[in-house]
């Protein structure tokens, strides 16, 4: 780089007493009207630098350089000053005030004893038409999608005069189509001569949108690349520190007999609106179904109601040619079904509790004695560190809480939790949503090697590339209905993003 | 040197961590309620060492401390076990109403004729099973109807007070007397467990009904059933646990806890049912659960630090003559620096050491 | 000692007084935290004073102070009456007085209680109303349901009726001291019954009735404090209760070795009970001379003992 950067980290070091190392000797810069994406696994210390590049945490040691010269941040509001403007997770919004409200808050001089909102609604009018941001000042922000919260979060930072906006994932929140309008929002910015940091653990991210890209791993900077000089599996490895399979190594399986079997079932929604319509399908052992759809098709509601969770409006379920439809989900449990929920830090897990704890929900009258009532802590502290070792979840012990474990953690322990179980049928929904290439590959694996095992798999997954990665038969969702079953194997992309949007083009064998 | 407060990854919770933040808010209460001393030129020092001199180093103080604890802690093992397990009980006052009123009943028909090892398990039996019966009532409403257990338990309190208005100015008043019961037989008085003192055995009702409501939840696999139910209803049912029969397990089981403190105060205090026997105690109760974290342990603690804080706050009031709303402040301040506490545990201070260049 | 406010000395009696309100309701509790006042401002006294104790915590309070060695423990209110009977023996060198009859049975050597005769403050507001009504209609709004007041209220209606032949007088017991509406709409009903003069025995309660009877025009009559200022032009009198006195005065019998232990002392009616009105003894406006005399006399009656309650209450 020639220029002088916007903003220059040298030799950042922070730890957290007593023993995290969240930063040790990072430097990195941005220039004037570039996208950096900071990549790295979950607790490889991107947010702690970035914490610190806006103030909220002091370095232990290093420098801050804006333009060059030396600063320091004791909050926030110095960051801002220096137009320095960070967007978290989560979003920083008064939901009950308009946007222009939002915007004007501890920015818009005040007018007597209230602020000049109509003056900011003016501006902010005018910055979004110059971006291309299309949000409506007087609009309430509990009224706007996500997406476009999101905006409101970026018209904050640009009233305020910031030339650098920080992003902290911004995409976990976002539909795909949300994603791609983020995109161009942020091409926009930086052709206005914005400068933005976008902090992903997705690799097709940092390819799509950045210019170069800057790798954390373990608190170190491992390197700086430019983005079109690189590949994925390049940062990938960069990343994990090791060479990463991004293709699932899949033997042929024999096919067994029909285990699930679902019939004409029909669900409904929290609405009381029918999710799921007359809808059959059927997993034998040994294979891996996989549903593809866009989400909000009724997949939801349809795994739910195959574990018990919502009641069926109509229809069938049928595990090992018994009726199940009407059975609670601990009896279906007893009947060898586990069930992978997509929601696991609310449904998979308990996060207050320890790992132990987790190790044995849904099993806890077995890890007891006295017929069940009294529980049995060494037995199940023992499973616990089973399924740790197995797993190699990385956590201090079997006491440590559930929910300050990493996505893939967590995600290996309730995996391994329901696999330990012996299932004849595993429904499995969303497995690696948000997880990191390193899990995914471990969740992968575990997958196919249940298969391997002569067990069932349902598995419903928004990620096109993981169905096509595992599943042996591919049945496409569409409003509640499967509109089309094709083989795994050599599938078509494009007729399958067609059935995706509800046109049925091929059939495969018996669904 | 420059001293910064920086706000930790999570909050720290080691149990030193947890002593310390704590014993930082009692010390704050104190120093800023020491100051609404000095217009009444009283020495704040003497004032709180008439408080805790009182209320922890003598034995007839410590005899009313504990006696003030012991419902306290029923009631505080009541809010630990509903709202653990997901359900937020807040009508204790109205199950200790109806364990007073059971406890009365029972002691006036048959007290006398029953020798009082049989009198009391029978009296706390019946006293639970009828505080059980009182806000199961509540469980069961939310388990079939759906709705908020917050208000309709709210509510029921004024029910129970009203219900004991009418038992003591109607079919169990003392003729020609205030509106309440005939004194109970002596008989059925809770004994003095040390002479000299007014401590009675309530204390160890309540001590012993601590053990077994931290041993259930701790130990027993109900017990793990209704702290998943209580901490994610979702994680809970997706478990295989019947929620809802859980629930309504809670709501039995934590009233009849609050209504045994109805025997403690009616057989240990009062000797009789009158009309606001026991008031606020089924609030203050929860606030000894809240302050001790809704663990068994904490809430035994909280609730014997806040029968002292009472009888000591008596005392102080004796001996300085400050006003009573004085020693009120005092406790509320106690009250709120300390759930205030938590947030101290999240931050951590820094000490920046400057180099010179 | 030249000093206004003398030092305590181990001479001076050591007093304290238990209330189960606030010094500062204008009523009952402040009338004795005066009396209070006015025995350290003798001199000869050492006082202290516990307010707003809880029903629960009065003998952890009470025993307190006689822990600590205290001459006298004043607690006033019915709250006393079977605690003291309980914990009299237990210390003898302490002095109880409680500010409410004595409860059944054997009242210890060194306890006492206060016959305040309420009964025949009753009978004499029932006589004073009665002289006053032109209609023939007198009512009294009693405050909270215990025996005190439902005597109170029985002896009304006798002192009116007997005074004033085929008069009808009305008396409930509200069952509150401190519901302003309550007793306001008890008092229009007995208006609307036929009620022209309108008294009471409850705190708030009493205020209520007042302010709703004055709404209406009728002459009205106030209890335990000059209440004058509740309606100017209507109040013919305030029946004054002076606490402050029965404070004071059982202090001074526990310094002369004068206290009545064992007993329930009966102090002079006008000692604690006279009439006021600003600085006269009635409303000349509302009240005529005669009418004025026909009641002293009543009330010298009641006094002297010549009218006997107690008969009505057996």
């Amino acid at each position: 780089m020639t220029a002088t950067p916007l903003v220059e980290l040298r030799g950042i070091y922070k730890r957290f007493p007593p023993d995290v190392r969240a930063n040790e000797d990072v430097s990195m810069a941005v220039a004037p009207g570039e996208i950096l994406a900071v990549l790295g696994e979950n607790g490889a210390g991107k947010s702690t630098l970035m914490q610190i590049l806006y103030g909220v945490y002091r370095r232990d040691a290093g420098e801050i350089l804006v333009d060059g010269v030396p600063v320091e941040f004791a909050n926030p509001g110095d960051a801002i000053r220096h137009g320095i403007g960070m967007i978290h997770q989560e979003f920083m919004l008064v939901r009950s005030f308009s946007v222009a409200e939002n915007v004007a808050m501890g920015t818009a001089p005040l007018k007597g004893e209230k602020f000049d909102v109509r003056a900011v609604a003016a501006d902010l009018t005018a910055l979004a038409q110059k971006f291309g941001l299309g949000v409506d000042p007087a609009a309430i922000v509990e009224h706007l999608p996500v997406g476009v919260q999101q905006r409101v979060e970026i018209l904050k930072l640009l009233y305020r005069e910031a030339r650098l906006l920080i992003l902290d994932e911004p995409t976990a929140v976002l539909t795909p189509q949300e994603v791609a309008g983020l995109f161009d929002v942020l091409r926009a910015l930086k052709a206005a001569g914005k400068s933005i940091i976008i902090v992903t653990h997705k690799l097709r991210e940092v390819m799509d949108i950045s210019d170069r890209v800057t790798v954390l791993r373990d608190g170190r900077n491992v390197g700086t690349r430019i983005t079109a000089e690189t590949d994925e599996p390049l940062l990938a490895r960069l990343m994990v520190g090791r060479d990463v399979l991004l293709r699932a190594d899949k033997q042929p399986t024999p096919r067994g007999r029909s285990r699930l079997s679902v019939a004409d079932l029909s669900v409904a929604g929290h609405d009381g609106e029918l999710r799921v319509r007359g809808l059959s399908l059927d997993v034998h052992g040994g294979e891996i179904l996989g549903v593809a759809g866009v989400d909000g098709n009724g997949q939801s509601e349809l795994v739910e109601a195959l574990f018990g969770l919502r009641p069926v409006v109509s229809g069938q379920v049928a595990l090992d040619g018994e009726d199940v439809t009407r059975l609670s989900p601990a009896a279906r449990r007893t009947a060898h079904m586990a069930y992978l929920p997509a929601d696991r830090r609310n449904v998979g897990s308990v996060g207050d509790l320890s790992i132990t704890d987790n190790a044995v929900l849904g099993a806890q009258r077995t890890f007891a004695r006295f017929g069940g009532r009294w529980r049995d802590r060494r037995a199940a502290a023992a499973h616990a560190s089973a399924l740790i070792a197995r797993f190699g979840i990385r956590a201090p012990g079997p006491d440590f809480p559930a929910g300050k474990l990493s996505g893939g953690n967590l995600q290996k322990l309730v995996l391994g939790r329901e696999v330990a179980r012996d299932p004849g049928v595993l429904v499995v929904e969303q497995p690696t949503r948000g997880l990191d290439v390193g899990a995914i590959e471990t969740v992968w694996a575990e997958l196919l090697a249940q298969r391997a095992q002569g067990r069932a798999i349902l598995l419903i997954s928004a990620e096109l590339e993981e169905i096509l990665n595992l599943a042996d038969r591919i049945a496409v969702i569409f409003d509640g209905r499967i509109v089309g079953t094709v083989a795994g194997a050599g599938a078509d992309v494009a007729a399958l993003g067609l059935m995706m949007a509800g046109r049925p083009v091929a059939q495969y064998g018996a669904a | 040197m420059i001293l910064r407060l920086e706000r930790r990854l999570a909050p720290a919770s080691s149990p030193r961590a947890i002593f310390f933040a704590n014993a930082a808010a009692i010390v704050a209460a104190l120093v800023v309620g020491g100051l609404l001393f000095l217009p009444f030129h009283v020495s704040p020092l003497t004032a709180y060492a008439d408080l805790v001199g009182e209320a922890f180093f003598t034995a007839r103080g410590f005899g009313y401390t504990v006696t003030e604890a012991a419902p306290l802690i029923l009631v505080g093992l009541g809010t630990v076990f509903a709202w653990r397990s997901g359900f937020a009980y807040l009508g204790f006052q109205g199950a200790l109403l109806v364990g007073a009123v059971v406890s009365t009943w029972l002691a006036l028909q048959i007290g006398a004729s029953l020798p009082f090892a049989l009198f009391l398990p029978l009296a706390l039996a019946l006293s639970f099973a009828a505080g059980g019966a009182w806000s199961g009532l509540v469980g069961f409403a939310r388990a079939r109807l759906g709705g908020t257990e917050v208000l309709v338990s709210l509510m029921m309190n004024y029910v129970a007070a009203l219900l004991v208005q009418y038992l003591v100015t109607g079919p169990m008043r003392a003729d020609g007397d205030l509106p309440q019961s005939a004194l109970l037989p002596r008989s059925t008085w809770l004994p003095i467990i040390l002479d000299g003192t007014r401590a009675n055995i309530g204390i160890f009702v309540a001590l012993v009904a601590a053990v077994i409501v931290g041993l259930v939840l701790r130990g027993s696999v109900v017990g793990y059933e209704l702290i998943v139910t209580g901490l994610s209803p979702r994680a809970a049912r997706f478990g295989g646990i019947d929620v809802s029969g859980r629930t309504l397990l809670s709501s039995v089981v934590c009233g009849g806890l609050g209504a045994l403190a109805g025997p403690v105060e009616v057989l240990g205090n009062q000797h009789r049912l009158l009309d606001g026997v026991g008031e606020g105690l089924g609030f203050v109760g929860i606030v000894a659960a809240l302050l001790g974290k809704l663990t068994v342990v904490g809430t035994v603690i909280a609730s014997v630090l806040y029968g002292g804080l009472t009888v000591g706050g008596n005392a102080m009031q004796r001996h300085s003559g400050l006003p009573s709303s004085v020693i009120l402040v005092i406790e509320a301040l106690i009250v709120l620096l300390v759930l205030a506490s938590d947030l101290l545990r999240s931050w951590r201070i820094v000490f920046v050491v400057r180099q010179a260049a | 000692m030249a000093l206004p406010l003398a030092p305590a000395s181990a001479a001076d009696l050591k007093v304290a007084l238990v209330l189960p309100g606030s010094i500062s309701d204008g009523g009952w509790n402040q009338q004795a935290y005066e009396g209070l006042k006015k025995l350290e401002a003798k001199g000869g006294f050492a006082t202290k004073l516990s307010e707003n104790v809880k029903q629960s915590d009065i003998p952890q309070v009470v025993r307190g102070y006689a822990d600590d060695g205290f001459d006298l423990v004043i607690g006033h209110g019915f709250q006393f009456g079977s605690l003291f009977m309980e914990i009299g023996g237990e210390y003898p060198k302490t002095k109880f007085f409680g500010t409410t009859f004595a409860p059944k049975g054997d009242v210890p050597p060194n306890v006492m209680f206060v016959n305040t005769r309420p009964y025949d403050v009753a009978y004499g507001m029932g006589a004073l109303a009665a002289l006053l009504s032109k209609k023939g209609g007198v009512g009294l709004v009693g405050g909270g349901d215990n025996p005190t007041q439902q005597n109170m209220s029985k002896l009304f209606k006798i002192g009116a009726e007997a005074t004033v032949p085929g008069l009808k007088a009305y008396a409930v017991v509200t069952g509150d001291y401190n519901d302003a509406s309550k007793g306001r709409e008890t008092a229009l009903t007995m208006i609307g019954n036929g009620a022209d003069v309108i008294t009471h025995t409850a705190d708030l309660t009493g205020i209520g009735a007042i302010k709703g009877a004055a709404e209406k025009g009728v002459t009205v009559m106030g209890a335990f404090s000059d209440q004058t200022s509740l309606a100017p032009t209507l109040m013919a009198t305030s029946i004054v209760n002076d606490n402050a006195a029965i404070v004071t005065m059982v202090g001074d019998m526990a310094k002369a070795g004068t206290f009545q232990g064992g007993k329930e002392w009966a102090p002079d009616l006008a000692a604690v009970w006279y009439p006021k009105y600003k600085d006269a003894e009635y409303n000349s406006a509302e009240v005529s001379p005669e009418t004025w005399a026909k009641f002293k006399a009543i009330w010298a009656d009641l006094a002297a003992g010549k009218i006997d309650t107690g008969k009505y209450l057996k």
